[in-house]
């Protein structure tokens, strides 16, 4: 029978490192994958992905079995990804900030590169998923969380409330504006039929 | 019978299956008799299949060995510490508990009065402040326009030594052989 992940921390807060292991082998693919998708890095997103676990780790003494592991897991995670996108924002990089299009053409063409080696079909492929991420990085930090949270996390909607401390009712407005939101930008970029082709 | 402006809103939770059954079940009907919602609901359908043509990403293979190091690296004093603060905490919150007991049963005139002195006598001592001499540079600094200030400075450069006395200085602080006063005007 596989063991709870409040079994296993239970385990690491007595300095079970064998415990502490395997929630990291449960959740460093998703952890990083979520990051990935937040701050669209994937160097940095190991790196936050990695201290997600420290902290865990650090505050094992902590950890009270009443609260969810993974909710608990990706509010970290989440408070991580959210520095990360203010402090980017704050430098003032190209990133997310959609009111500089040359530093994003930049970008781009940085990430263009590396694939543009690629056979025609995987180029494609590669373009679109460039393009794909480009549109997540343009919603608002909040609407960008949740439909990651809701789309590739599978979280339910009360789990995402817990992970971003608001609402459930918060919740499911955010996460019907980031696809509206999300819906118009894939069109604006030539994905997704136009509202036009109504059947 | 719902109404589109009411569905709208619900479309995303339902793609979600975020709500109760009979609200599912009541959409359902809804859809299937509205061209315009089904085509909405079709679209965020869509929308999250174009999400999920995004390849997933995996750790690279030093990922574990690197964070147990790390992991490792944190000792047992930094947890022993964790605890000691927490234990510290703990028993603070414990007195803190006898005290709002005590506070809500007993004590609460005494307090309120307690409180009060305090709140007083924190306010008293924050007001107080010792009079100090104004400054001798006085009629330079309330000077309003720069053509005043020229002036005084000018009165100053024109002022000889010779008129200003001892006497004069020890009965009256505010006149400076560096600043001209009333009296210095007059002379
Ligand atoms: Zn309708």
């Amino acid at each position: 029978m596989r063991t709870s992940d409040e079994e296993l921390m239970m385990k690491c807060r007595n300095g079970d490192m064998s415990a502490f292991e395997l929630l990291v082998m449960r959740y460093k693919d998703l952890i990083t994958n979520f990051i990935y998708r937040s701050i669209s890095d994937y160097h940095r997103a190991e790196d936050l992905a990695q201290e997600t676990f420290l902290r865990v780790f650090r505050s094992a003494a902590r950890y009270e079995p009443k609260c969810r592991f993974k909710n608990w897991l990706y509010l970290i995670a989440t408070n991580l990804c959210r520095n990360e996108i203010r402090d980017r924002k704050r430098r003032n990089t190209a990133y997310l900030d959609d009111l500089i299009p040359e530093n994003e053409d930049a970008s781009y063409l940085e990430l263009m590169q590396d694939v543009s080696q690629l056979p025609d079909e995987v180029y494609e492929k590669k373009e679109r998923q460039i393009i794909i991420q480009q549109t997540i990085d343009r919603l608002p930090e909040n609407q960008r969380l949740a439909l990651l949270l809701v789309s590739y996390q599978n979280l339910r909607y009360d789990e995402i409330a817990e992970v971003l401390e608001c609402s459930v009712s918060a919740v499911k407005s955010l996460i019907h504006r980031a696809r509206q939101n999300m819906k118009t930008l894939l069109i604006e970029v030539g994905i997704g039929e136009s509202s036009h082709a109504k059947v | 019978m719902l109404k589109c402006e009411n569905v709208h809103p619900q479309l995303s939770a339902y793609v979600d299956r975020e709500m109760p059954l009979w609200t599912i079940r009541l959409i359902q009907w809804h859809l299937k008799r509205c061209s315009s919602c089904a085509y909405e609901a079709m679209r965020i359908r869509q929308t999250d299949k174009i999400l999920h043509q995004l390849d997933s990403v995996k750790t690279s293979d030093n990922f574990l060995p690197d964070l147990m190091r790390r992991a490792a690296a944190i000792t047992v004093i930094e947890r022993e510490q964790i605890s000691a603060i927490r234990r510290i905490l703990r028993r603070l919150e414990s007195s803190f508990a006898w005290l709002r007991y005590s506070f809500r049963t007993r004590m609460r005139p005494y307090a309120v009065v307690a409180s009060l002195a305090l709140i007083a006598s924190v306010v008293s001592l924050t007001l107080y402040q010792p009079r100090l001499p104004l400054p001798a540079n006085d009629a330079l600094t309330l000077a309003q326009t720069p053509s005043e200030k020229q002036a005084l400075l000018v009165e100053f450069e024109i002022v000889p030594i010779n008129q200003f006395s001892k006497p004069h200085l020890s009965s009256n602080r505010r006149t400076s052989p560096f600043i001209p006063t009333d009296q210095g005007k007059e002379k």
